[in-house]
């Protein structure tokens, strides 16, 4: 009960922040994506587990002509394989983001912003060839600088002729755009020096440490529709590694082509 | 054209960023027989937890057995090497698991085989005997003794299995739990069943588990407690578990937390031990394998890893056999009714 009430009173707070500016749009928006990954979680195994995987959004944006504030809940799903061995690693996470206009372009097609995210995620391994360290789960919360950089074009309505034939072009606005996220500080609770379950007698702690370089970009595009919502196809690259040495050593990497739907509030 | 120029910048961008991957990200590790036995002798040197019980110099391993590896060998012979250098450990919670085969010590051999199941169908249940959850059942010694067989902690049960049989058995004068060749199981299942055995409700064992490379390097230990069940699901009378060789792991947990309990006595063999928790890793050619890596002690730090003793020792006998004798049986019998 009180997560909810966290979560109803930041909604509310970012909607709060949003709505002093001169232009407000705020979007729920949902997205799914498929695309390739791999793991490598050094206290279980030396090798690196390769797979296919699933990621499914829903986060609520609020952009204003000053800034853009994101509050997103997001889950990701791979099986992977290495040798004789599979594995299932899955991740749940929400982020916070805000990103401030910097009024560097006079031509208010293109747009910089520069702001930060905040993560907090969970996220398990699953094999049952690991005996008591069957099933293990890292914490992580990850600071980073963001930036994202973006470019309006417009279409005008027009006619055109084609082989003889004449063609209307309805009116439409696209946005690509160019994010990423540059690390600043990361705190990590990992599996202690010898795995074990997490559940299993419940007796044992973890190891808690600051470090560890995550790194995340996307290249996309947004289709903005007649009626203000958006289509939004992205290229996705997600990755961590926890610079640790031996067997506090975890790295991931995610590639996934993502389709975002935007479901304009106002 | 800034479009394009804009589009080739972030196209440019993103693959410089994602190229870091490659950079960042440590090497994947050699695959051979060299690499592979190196990790696995320095994985179990940095996290196996009984080298001081089992009495092994794992150094003198290492110079006996990398003298018998190189990168010709085949994936058998690596295999059959590696295995012969784990059994140095003589435990059996130590196996290499590969996708042709499994290597393993087998803790049973150390003593005789102490039950034979046919036997006791044919001198002591018959056909009738009831079965119950997890649990083979009847009344034995003239009505006057239950036996109660639990031959795997993998076996789960639930409260009514319990009381069943609890209230099945509530005029016997004692009750025999035979544990022999148990090989373990769920240790969830030895904290629900001794929470029906008895009012105890002080630590019942100690854990640690390894923290550091070093082979002493251990967390504080731990007491670890049973929350004793509803008394309407309780047996009061004395209760005699029968243990052998082959009571393993999760048994012998049961047998160790039995030495806190005044109404429980140990008749057979010396357990096999497997105090620790053993979890598992992959090595760099792919295979598994899994060691102990927690210790279990008394409450007063006594470690039982080579097998907890029997109160009463039996073992089966040839001469009692042939008069229809289970000797394991019959010295619980006398036991419980104080013969």
């Amino acid at each position: 009960m009180k997560y909810a009430k966290f979560i109803i009173t930041l909604s509310l707070l970012l909607t709060a922040l949003g709505a002093s500016e001169m232009y407000s749009e705020k979007f729920l928006f949902t997205s799914f994506g498929v695309g390739y990954g791999h793991v490598k979680d050094m206290g279980t195994s030396p090798l690196r587990y390769h797979g296919t995987m699933m990621l499914a959004n829903a986060s609520y944006q609020n952009e204003t002509n000053k800034n853009t504030i994101n509050l997103s809940f997001g889950a990701t799903g791979m099986v992977g394989l290495a040798t004789l061995n599979s594995l299932n690693y899955f991740d749940g996470s929400m982020d916070i983001s805000y990103l401030h206009d910097l009024p560097l372009f006079k031509n208010n097609k293109f747009d910089l912003r520069l702001g930060g995210v905040v993560n907090i995620g969970l996220s398990g391994l699953y094999s049952p060839a690991y005996q008591n360290a069957t099933f293990n789960i890292d914490m992580r919360v990850k600071m980073a600088i963001s930036t994202r950089f973006a470019y309006t074009i417009d279409i005008e309505r027009k006619q055109i002729k084609f082989a003889g034939m004449y063609f209307n072009i309805r009116k439409q606005k696209y946005m690509p755009y160019f994010k990423a996220n540059i690390p600043a500080l990361t705190f990590n609770g990992r599996p202690e020096y010898a795995y074990v379950n997490e559940n299993d007698l419940g007796i044992f702690d973890r190891h808690y440490f600051f470090g560890g370089l995550p790194l995340s970009a996307e290249l996309g595009v947004n289709k903005y529709l007649p009626n203000g919502n958006i289509i939004g196809l992205a290229y996705t690259w997600d990755m961590f590694s926890s610079g640790s040495k031996d067997i506090y050593l975890f790295e991931s990497a995610f590639h996934q082509l993502v389709v975002s739907l935007y479901f304009k509030l106002n | 054209m800034k479009k394009i120029i804009l589009s080739l910048i972030s196209f440019i961008l993103l693959l410089t960023i994602t190229s870091c991957e490659q950079i960042i990200f440590s090497q994947d590790p050699e695959t051979g027989p060299t690499a592979t036995f190196e990790y696995l002798w320095n994985k179990v040197d940095k996290q196996y937890a009984y080298f001081d019980v089992k009495n092994v110099d794992w150094d003198e391993i290492y110079t006996e057995y990398s003298a018998r590896i190189n990168d010709d060998m085949t994936d058998d012979s690596l295999f059959i090497v590696l295995g012969e250098m784990l059994n140095e450990l003589k435990d059996g919670h130590v196996n290499l698991f590969s996708d042709f085969n499994i290597s393993r010590y087998d803790i049973t051999k150390l003593g005789p085989q102490n039950i034979n199941w046919r036997f006791l169908k044919d001198n002591y249940l018959g056909d009738d005997y009831y079965s119950t959850g997890a649990f083979s059942h009847d009344f034995i010694e003239n009505n006057r003794i239950a036996y109660v067989r639990y031959s795997s902690f993998s076996s789960t049960f639930t409260s009514a299995n319990i009381k069943y049989i609890f209230n099945r058995y509530k005029d016997t004068d004692g009750m025999i739990l035979d544990m022999r060749q148990n090989g373990g199981g769920y240790l969830m299942n030895v904290f629900s069943l001794l929470s029906y055995f008895s009012y105890y409700d002080g630590p019942i064992y100690t854990t640690c588990i390894k923290s550091g490379p070093a082979h002493d390097e251990f967390t504080e230990n731990e007491d670890l407690f049973i929350s004793p069940a509803d008394s309407s699901l309780h047996y009061n009378k004395p209760i005699a578990v029968l243990i052998d060789r082959g009571s393993y792991s999760a048994t012998s947990m049961f047998s160790l937390a039995t030495l806190e309990l005044d109404n429980i006595v140990l008749v057979g063999d010396t357990t096999g031990g497997g105090l620790g928790m053993p979890n598992g890793g992959q090595l760099p050619n792919g295979w598994t394998y899994r060691f102990s890596i927690t210790r279990s002690l008394t409450p007063d730090g006594l470690n039982y890893e080579n097998g907890v003793p029997p109160d009463h020792y039996a073992v089966l006998d040839s001469i009692d056999m042939q008069q229809g004798l289970d000797t394991v049986i019959e010295t619980a019998i006398d036991v419980l009714l104080d013969r």
